[in-house]
C-alpha cells in the first residue's frame, strides 16, 4: 500500500493512470462511442483520406478508421490483458513455489519452463490452436503460457536471494506461516519488478496480436483490433503511408503509459529510503533524551 | 544464586550435538559436542568462544534452527527439540523464546514501519491479542528499551545503529518472552551504545524476570553483565561458571589465555598471554587429522599424553565446572621467567 500512495505521489505516474483510464474507458464505451458501423464495407470510397464523413478517412474496404479504433480497443487490451494475467498466473505461482515446495517441485518446474523458452513462439501458438481451437482465448491463452517462464524467472530471481535472508528467518521463528512471509515480506521486494516485466509483457502482447492475426489466429477478421488494423494497414503503404500510424500511435501512448507507471511503481518502492523524515530537526533531541532515561 | 543444580531451570541444555551438512552420504560436520549448560530465570548467562567455536549453533537450536543430532532441549521443563510442524508452529508463536540475530539491519525488513515490525510477532499469532492492546504493547514495547515513540512510523533504514538494536530488542520483549537469546547484541555497536544496550538487558531481565543467554566473542562486553559465563572451545564447553570467579580465578588453560589477553578484564591473577601459548615444537598427535583428545591440545603450553583421552566436564566447587586433565596443576607448570609486562 505504501508503495502504491508512494507511486501517486509521483506526477507522471498520475499523467500515465489518466492516459490508461482513457483506455480503459476506450475499452469499455468504444463500441457506443463510434460513430459508424467498423464493420461496414463501402467499397466506392476505399483508402480515402480524413473528410467530414469519415474523421480518419477509410481503409481498403471503405469502413471508417475511427470507428474501427474506437471498437477495436476492447477486444485488443482485452486479448493482452489476457495474455499477461495467465502469464502471471502461471508464472508468478511456480515462481515463489519453486523456492519453498522442495527439490523435486524446484527441479520439475525449472526444466518446464526450460522446454517452454526453447518452444518457437509461432509452432507453438499454431499447435495450440490446433489443439484447443482457433479463436481469441485459445491464442491468448497460448500467449500466456509462452510469456510465463519470464515472470517465473523474474519472480524467481528476485524472491531467491530473499529465502535465506534474516527477517525472513525472524518471521519463522515468529511462527508465521509460509502466506504470511511471503504476504509481508517477500512480495513487497517482488511487485516492483513484477510490475516492470507486466507493463513490458503488455506491450509485447498487444503487438503479438498483430502477428497471430497475419497467421489467421486469434481475432478474426473482420473484427477490428489495432493489431490487425497495423497489419492490414502495412499493404497499402504505398496509398497511405500516414494509416500505420493511428493504431500505431494509440499502441505506443499504451505501451509507453504502462511503462512510465511501472517506473513510477518500481521507485515508489525505493522512494522510502531517500524521502526525509518529517520533523526530522525535532526528533533527535527527543531521542537523545530517550538515551539519557535508559541511562539513568 | 544458588549453587545447586536447579531444576527449575528456564533452558536446560543437556549433552547437546549438532552436526552440519549430512548430505549425499558423506559424514556431516559435527560443531557441538556434547554441551550442557542451563540459564535460570532472572539470570543472564554469558557464551563465550572464538569464530567457529559453536556459539551461534548453540542459540540456534535452542529456537530450532539447526540440525540436532543428539542431547535435548528443555525451556520451562518442556522439551523442545522434537517439534516439528504446527507443534514447533505453536511453539514458536508463543512467544516465551525469542532470538535476537546478530544484525540487526538484515533481520529487520526495510519496507516495514518500526510500529510494523514490532507487532509483527503478535500479529503473527492473531488472537492473542487485539488490534488495539497490540498497538498498546508496540508502544510499551518501545517504551521498555527507551526509544521515543515519534520513531514508531520511521523505516529500519532511517534509524542508527543502535537505534535498530533496540527495536529488534523491543520485537523481542513485545511477546513477554521468558528467554532471550542474543547473538552478538553489541559487537556492532560503539562503546557507548554497547553500554545501553548491555544495561537495558540488565534492566529487562529484572522487570521480565528473564532468563538471557548472550553470545559474544568479547570477554569485556560479558564481564560487566552476566551471571555465569560458558566458555566454548571448538565445539566443547570447556568451562562454565559464575562470572567473577571464571574470570578472576580460570580453571581451564583455554579461559586463562582469554582472561589475559583481554586488556579491559581486571584480574587478580597475573598471568600473561606468553606464558600460556604453547612452545614448539608441538607433539605430533595434537596436530593429527581428524584431531583427536582435547581439542585445545594443539594451542596448550600444558598438553601431555594424558591429554590424548578426551577430558569430561568435572564439577568444581561453587557450581563451577571445566574440562581439563591439568585444571588443578597447570599453574604449578607456569614459567616465572616471562617479563611481566603489565607491572
Amino acid at each position: 500500500m505504501r508503495t502504491l500512495r508512494n507511486t501517486l505521489r509521483v506526477p507522471v505516474a498520475r499523467g500515465a493512470l489518466a492516459v490508461l483510464l482513457l483506455v480503459a474507458l476506450l475499452a469499455v464505451f468504444g463500441g457506443q462511442l463510434a460513430p459508424q458501423d467498423p464493420l461496414a464495407q463501402d467499397t466506392a470510397h476505399v483508402l480515402q483520406g480524413p473528410s467530414g464523413a469519415h474523421l480518419l478517412g477509410t481503409d481498403y474496404l471503405g469502413r471508417d478508421v475511427l470507428s474501427r479504433l474506437l471498437s477495436g480497443t476492447g477486444l485488443s487490451v482485452a486479448g493482452a490483458l489476457e495474455a499477461v494475467g495467465a502469464a502471471l498466473v502461471l508464472g508468478i505461482v511456480p515462481g515463489l513455489a519453486s523456492l519453498w515446495l522442495g527439490r523435486v517441485f524446484e527441479w520439475t518446474a525449472l526444466r518446464a519452463v526450460d522446454a517452454l523458452m526453447a518452444l518457437p513462439f509461432t509452432l507453438f501458438a499454431i499447435a495450440a490452436v490446433g489443439v484447443l481451437g482457433n479463436g481469441l482465448h485459445q491464442a491468448m491463452l497460448a500467449l500466456g503460457v509462452l510469456l510465463a517462464p519470464l515472470f517465473f524467472r523474474v519472480t524467481r530471481a528476485a524472491a531467491l536471494g530473499l529465502r535465506q535472508v534474516p527477517y525472513v528467518e525472524a518471521a519463522e521463528l515468529m511462527g508465521a506461516s509460509r502466506s504470511w512471509v511471503l504476504r509481508r515480506h517477500i512480495w513487497s521486494k517482488v511487485l516492483p519488478t513484477v510490475a516492470v516485466t507486466t507493463a513490458q509483457a503488455l506491450a509485447t502482447s498487444l503487438l503479438t496480436v498483430t502477428s497471430l492475426t497475419f497467421l489467421g489466429l486469434g481475432v478474426q477478421p473482420p473484427a477490428p483490433t489495432w493489431g490487425g488494423m497495423l497489419a492490414s494497414d502495412l499493404g497499402f503503404l504505398a496509398q497511405q503511408p500516414w494509416a500505420p500510424v493511428l493504431p500505431g500511435v494509440l499502441i505506443m501512448l499504451t505501451v509507453g503509459a504502462l511503462h512510465l507507471l511501472a517506473d513510477a511503481l518500481r521507485d515508489g518502492g525505493a522512494a522510502d529510503a531517500v524521502r526525509p523524515v518529517r520533523a526530522a530537526a525535532t526528533a533527535p533531541v527527543r531521542e537523545e533524551k530517550a538515551d539519557a532515561a535508559v541511562a539513568a | 544464586m544458588t549453587a545447586e543444580q536447579s531444576t527449575d531451570a528456564l533452558l536446560q541444555v543437556e549433552d547437546l550435538s549438532v552436526a552440519f551438512g549430512r548430505r549425499a552420504g558423506r559424514p556431516g560436520q559435527q560443531v557441538l559436542h556434547g554441551v550442557s549448560l542451563q540459564a535460570r530465570a532472572g539470570e543472564i548467562l554469558g557464551v563465550i568462544g572464538e569464530t567457529g567455536s559453536g556459539k551461534t549453533t548453540l542459540a540456534r537450536s535452542v529456537v530450532g534452527l539447526s540440525p540436532v543430532t543428539g542431547g535435548r532441549i528443555l525451556v520451562d521443563g518442556a522439551e523442545v527439540t522434537g517439534l516439528r510442524g504446527r507443534a514447533l508452529r505453536e511453539f514458536r508463536r508463543s512467544g516465551a523464546v525469542q532470538y535476537l540475530f546478530q544484525d540487526p539491519l538484515r533481520s529487520l525488513d526495510p519496507d516495514l514501519t518500526v510500529r510494523e515490525l514490532i507487532g509483527e510477532p503478535l500479529a503473527v499469532a492473531a488472537g492473542r491479542a487485539g488490534r488495539e492492546e497490540r498497538a498498546d504493547r508496540v508502544l510499551g514495547a518501545l517504551q521498555q528499551v527507551g526509544l521515543d515513540a515519534a520513531l514508531a512510523d520511521r523505516l529500519p533504514g532511517q534509524l542508527s545503529g543502535g537505534q535498530r538494536q533496540r527495536v529488534a530488542i523491543a520485537r523481542a520483549v513485545v511477546t513477554r518472552p521468558r528467554l532471550l537469546l542474543a547473538d552478538e547484541p553489541v559487537s556492532a555497536l560503539d562503546a557507548s551504545n554497547r553500554n545501553h544496550v548491555l544495561r537495558l538487558f540488565d534492566r529487562l531481565r529484572t522487570e521480565l524476570d528473564l532468563a538471557v543467554v548472550v553470545i559474544s566473542h568479547d570477554l569485556s562486553s560479558l564481564a560487566g553483565i552476566a551471571d555465569r559465563i560458558a566458555v566454548l572451545y571448538r565445539g566443547r564447553l570447556v568451562e562454565q561458571g559464575p562470572t567473577t570467579e571464571v574470570l578472576s580465578q580460570p580453571l581451564h588453560p583455554y579461559t586463562a589465555l582469554l582472561t589475559a589477553s583481554a586488556p579491559s578484564v581486571r584480574r587478580e591473577h597475573d598471568l600473561h598471554p606468553a606464558q600460556l601459548r604453547a612452545g614448539l615444537p608441538r607433539p605430533a598427535w595434537t596436530l593429527a587429522q581428524p584431531a583427536e583428545g582435547c581439542g585445545f591440545a594443539a594451542r596448550c603450553r600444558f598438553a601431555e599424553e594424558a591429554c590424548r583421552a578426551q577430558p569430561s566436564l568435572q564439577p568444581r566447587v561453587g557450581s563451577r565446572e571445566v574440562a581439563c586433565h591439568h585444571a588443578d596443576d597447570w599453574r604449578a607448570g607456569l614459567t616465572k621467567t616471562e617479563p611481566m609486562l603489565t607491572r
